[in-house]
Order: structure tokens, then sequence, then C-alpha cells
């Protein structure tokens, strides 16, 4: 297989999505998942593709593009990267970003779980319970008496 | 594959089959968004429904959450308490209008002079004068309470000790402990002192006979309270900065700026922002910029380039108290209070030196006569509470 990385460790691994889309990617893109780098350790054959079973094509080119930028990231200073980073959260609407945190935990790597859990934490921050629910999708399961002595309990959180 | 990924698999493929297309995130991603979230916004989604409320009382979710406001350092708020009527008040410099004012209901009588003695990482620390039963002699207690729960508690009474030296309060990340630094004086000998620790998570104090303060003998200011950074204490005692680790529970000195600052040392103030500690002298405000080293020293600002005449007034420079509180969300600007026979609130242009005092409608009317200097620190809320497991 011809490289076209300029690294020196490059070999190829194909990864495989739920949807059965192949990616082929650098070896040291896909290793800084932690999931994938413990399944290579095990592999005998790392020519044969390997199933990131529960992450989609869409989320994976995603994840993909993510881990590709921080394996190059010495020609970038730090806040360009961090930058880079903002820019890439900020593009994906909220369901996108349920599956990327998704597949960040399940394939461990860190930074990009790291990264979106705190873009979805600044979108629902000053939202209403209403709002939670709608955007999590979570039945309200309190009696409205429950209800309003949680807020009576919380004075310092709901005025304005 | 490995047998825990093959576990970790078959979790989340059940998790993402019963929750297609919108569906809710497994507790343990919420939990994680949660604990980038201030205080307010975790009260409020309590009521989201049981699951996240069950979640939020916790207290694995309170320890994580006290983890990341502990490395956040952003807090833009202040906490002013006013002995004189018994209320606090919170002030969001980011947010001005989220000014809050609340009565404190810390069982402590009024007529027993509490003040405040420390804030760290969501409580607050009293201290306040206890008399005996004959009322023939005065002892000071302390307690803690968390504004945000109302939670409070009276710490036990250090026995046959003269609590009454210098105070303070900090969290110590090693142990994940709240303590209290009590310097006190036997009952019988006063130039003796002991080094007090209280330890929150074992409820009592440990009095180390083999560390007294050792700086205790040149003039120590009371204005001052001890200031947080770095898992230790700090605080100006003969007119050396003095650091009292609170994981070691060991005395030992920082270095200071330069000569030319120490002659006037005794008037100062330090102050923990963003994470640095901060040194206020007569004539101008300094950064550490790294923990512990002498030439990290950075002059921030210079009172008497400053166009407003209030701050470096000749006429009260001796009784004027300046204290940093926060950082502006650009870094540009600090928030500080002038405290002389009142309190009033600037924000100082670190790179112009302008300085603006700030007129906020949201404020009390009479705000600026409630409070004795040193009633008023920089806070972060916290659900904190006093019961412990260990972690």
């Amino acid at each position: 297989m011809a490289s076209t990385s300029t690294s020196t460790l490059s070999r190829k691994l194909i990864l495989k999505s739920s949807d059965g889309e192949k990616f082929e990617v650098d070896e040291n893109v896909a290793m800084q998942s932690q999931t994938i780098k413990h399944m290579i350790e095990d592999l005998d054959d790392i020519n044969s593709p390997i199933p990131v079973s529960i992450v989609t094509g869409t989320i994976l080119s995603k994840v993909i593009e993510y881990c590709k930028k921080h394996a190059t990231e010495d020609s970038d200073s730090d806040e360009q990267l961090k930058q880079w980073d903002k820019e890439y959260a900020n593009n994906m609407d909220l369901n996108t970003l349920y599956y990327l945190l998704l597949a960040a935990n399940y394939m461990e790597i860190k930074g990009l779980l790291e990264l979106i859990t705190q873009c979805v934490a600044d979108m629902i921050k000053g939202k209403s319970p209403e709002e939670i629910r709608a955007h999590f999708n979570i039945k309200n399961d309190f009696t409205p008496q429950e209800e309003a002595n949680i807020r009576n309990e919380n004075p310092w959180a709901f005025e304005n | 594959m490995p047998k825990s990924l093959r576990n970790k698999q078959n979790i989340l493929s059940t998790i993402s089959d019963s929750n297609r297309e919108h569906g809710t995130l497994p507790m343990e991603l919420v939990c994680n968004i949660l604990s980038w979230l201030p205080i307010e916004d975790l009260l409020r989604f309590k009521s989201v429904c049981k699951r996240w409320r069950d979640e939020i009382n916790s207290p694995y979710f309170i320890n994580s959450h006290i983890r990341r406001i502990k490395n956040s350092n952003t807090s833009s708020l202040v906490i002013v308490f006013s002995p004189k009527y018994n209320i606090l008040m919170s002030i969001d410099f980011h947010y001005p209008e989220n000014t809050k004012v609340r009565p404190i209901t810390p069982n402590i009588p009024l007529d027993r002079r509490p003040f405040l003695i420390g804030s760290c990482i969501g409580l607050l620390c009293f201290t306040h004068l206890e008399y005996s039963m004959s009322k023939e002699s005065r002892s000071r207690r302390f307690s803690l309470y968390n504004p945000i729960t109302g939670a409070s508690k009276l710490i036990p009474k250090l026995e046959s000790l003269n609590p009454n030296l210098r105070n303070g309060f900090g969290y110590d990340c090693m142990s994940g402990d709240y303590k209290i630094l009590c310097l006190a004086t036997d009952q019988e000998d006063f130039m003796t002192t002991y080094t007090c620790v209280y330890s929150l998570k074992s409820n009592s104090w440990n009095v180390n006979m083999d560390e007294p303060c050792p700086y205790l003998c040149g003039n120590i200011p009371w204005s001052s309270y001890m200031v947080f950074s770095n898992n230790a204490l700090h605080f100006i005692a003969s007119e050396k900065l003095i650091a009292f680790d609170l994981a070691s529970e060991r005395f030992h000195e920082i270095p200071l700026p330069s000569d030319q600052v120490i002659s006037y040392i005794q008037q100062f103030e330090l102050a923990n922002l963003g994470g640095c500690l901060h040194l206020v002298t007569l004539t101008d405000i300094w950064i550490m910029k790294e923990y512990g080293v002498q030439q990290s020293w950075t002059k921030l600002f210079c009172f008497s380039q400053a166009n407003e005449c209030a701050l470096f007034d000749r006429t009260i420079l001796g009784q004027r108290r300046l204290t940093p509180y926060a950082y502006s969300k650009d870094g540009r600007e600090i928030l500080v209070a002038l405290s002389t026979h009142h309190h009033m609130l600037f924000r100082l242009d670190i790179q112009s030196r302008e300085s603006k005092k700030i007129q906020n409608s949201s404020l009390p009317k009479n705000w600026e006569n409630w409070a004795y200097s040193g009633d008023a620190m920089p806070w972060v809320g916290s659900l904190t509470s006093f019961v412990y497991p260990s972690f």
C-alpha cells in the first residue's frame, strides 16, 4: 500500500463503521483512540478492517477529522489548535454532538470527549428545565407539587 | 477482542438501540456535562427529572463538581457579608445585573460579633465569640456555611487554647478535605503559640506542637484574612510572605517581589485571582505568575498613574484597604474594592490605567455602609454538604 503521509510510522489501518463504510487512516491518527489502540494490540492481521460497531459513517468521518488534526498538532500552535477545536464543535447541531459524544466515549478519545462535553454544557447554560427536557428528550416525572417544592428549596436559582 | 472492550460494546449498543434519534445520553455522560455548569444551572436542573435530581444531589457528583471548580480558577463572584444586617450579597463581575441579596441563616447571634474569615469552593468560614457560663471568659468558635444549600455546621471547640490570633480556611486537594488553620495561644502563657488544624472529614482539631508558626513575633495585621492558593494558606507576618501547606501542614516562606516593597508590607493585601497570588502594596498591584518564583513577580497596576484620585488619596492611604476580587472575562480589567469608612467597587483597566467606579443599580442603596472591611471575598458556589463520603 502506498504511503501518502510524510510520517515514517504510517502504517495504514481500515476502520469500518456500523453501517459498513470503510475509512483508511494512518495508524498514528487511529491510535488517538485508546479503544482502537487496544484492539490493534490484540490483532494479528492489521490489514483486515477494524469494526467500530456503534459509530455510523457520518459520525466516524467527523471523529477522523478531529484525530487527523490532532495527530499533526506540532504544525500548529496551541492557540491555533484551540481555535480549530472551537470552529469544529460550533459547526455541529445538537444531534450530531450527542452521537459524537457517544462515539468519543466509546472510542476513548479524551480530548474529543472533553471538547464536546464542554460544548454541550455551553449550549444548555441558562436554559429552563422545560427547554432541557425538550433538548434531551426527557419526561418530567415530578408531580406539580414536587416540582414546586424543588423550586422553593433553591431560591438562588429561580430569580430573574 | 479484549474482554473489557466486549463488555463496553454490549453496554453501549444497548444504550444506542434503546435511544435512537435524539435519545437520552447515558447518565455518565450527562454527569460530565453537568459538572461544567455553574451552580445556578445545577440547582435549576434538579427539577428536570428525578434521575437528574438524584444525580446532582449525589456525593459523587458534588465531588466531581468541586474538582472542576478547583481547576477552573475563573470565578467572577464576590460575596459580601454584612454583620450589621446579617445578610450576604453575591455580586457577579461579569454579569452585574445578577447581584443577589440573601439573609444569612447560620445560627450565630449577632451580639457574638461574627465575621467572615474565608471562602473556599462553596463554603464560607465564620468565626464568632462565645462566652463561658459565668461570662468571665470568652473564646472563639468557628462555623461553616454553604449559602447555596443553607447548610451550616458549628465546629467543635478548641479545648484549653485561645484561638484568637490568625485564622485561615482552605481546601486540601490531596486529601479532598476542607481545613481551618488556627494559630492559637495557651490560655496561661500568651507567648506560646500552637498550630491547630481542623479537618472537616474527621470533624476534629489536630494541635501540632512540633510546627509552631515561626514568624509570629512580628506584628501581624488583624485586618487581612489568609489567602488560599496552590493548596496553601498565605499571610504576611514579620514582613515575610508565609505559606502554610494544607497537605503537609508545614509553614514555609514564599519570596516577595523586591526589597523596596518589603518596608511597606505590613499594611498590605494578598489575593488569589485566576489561581495566581496577587499582592497589593501602597502603590501597586503585583502578580506572581509562577508560584514560588521570585522573578515571576510582575507589576500589574500602578495607582499613582491611575486617573481616579480616590485610589491614591494620600489622606486615606494608611487607612485604606484595597482588595482585588476578579478579572473581567477578557482579562483586561480587575475588579477591586476600596474600603475606607465604606465600600466602593472599581474596575481597573490594566492597559490604559483607567479606573471606573462601578455604579450598579442592582446593588442595595445603602450597601456601601454595610460591611466592615474584610468581609468581602471571592466566591464560587458548590453543593458541598457536611456529610462526607471518602473518595
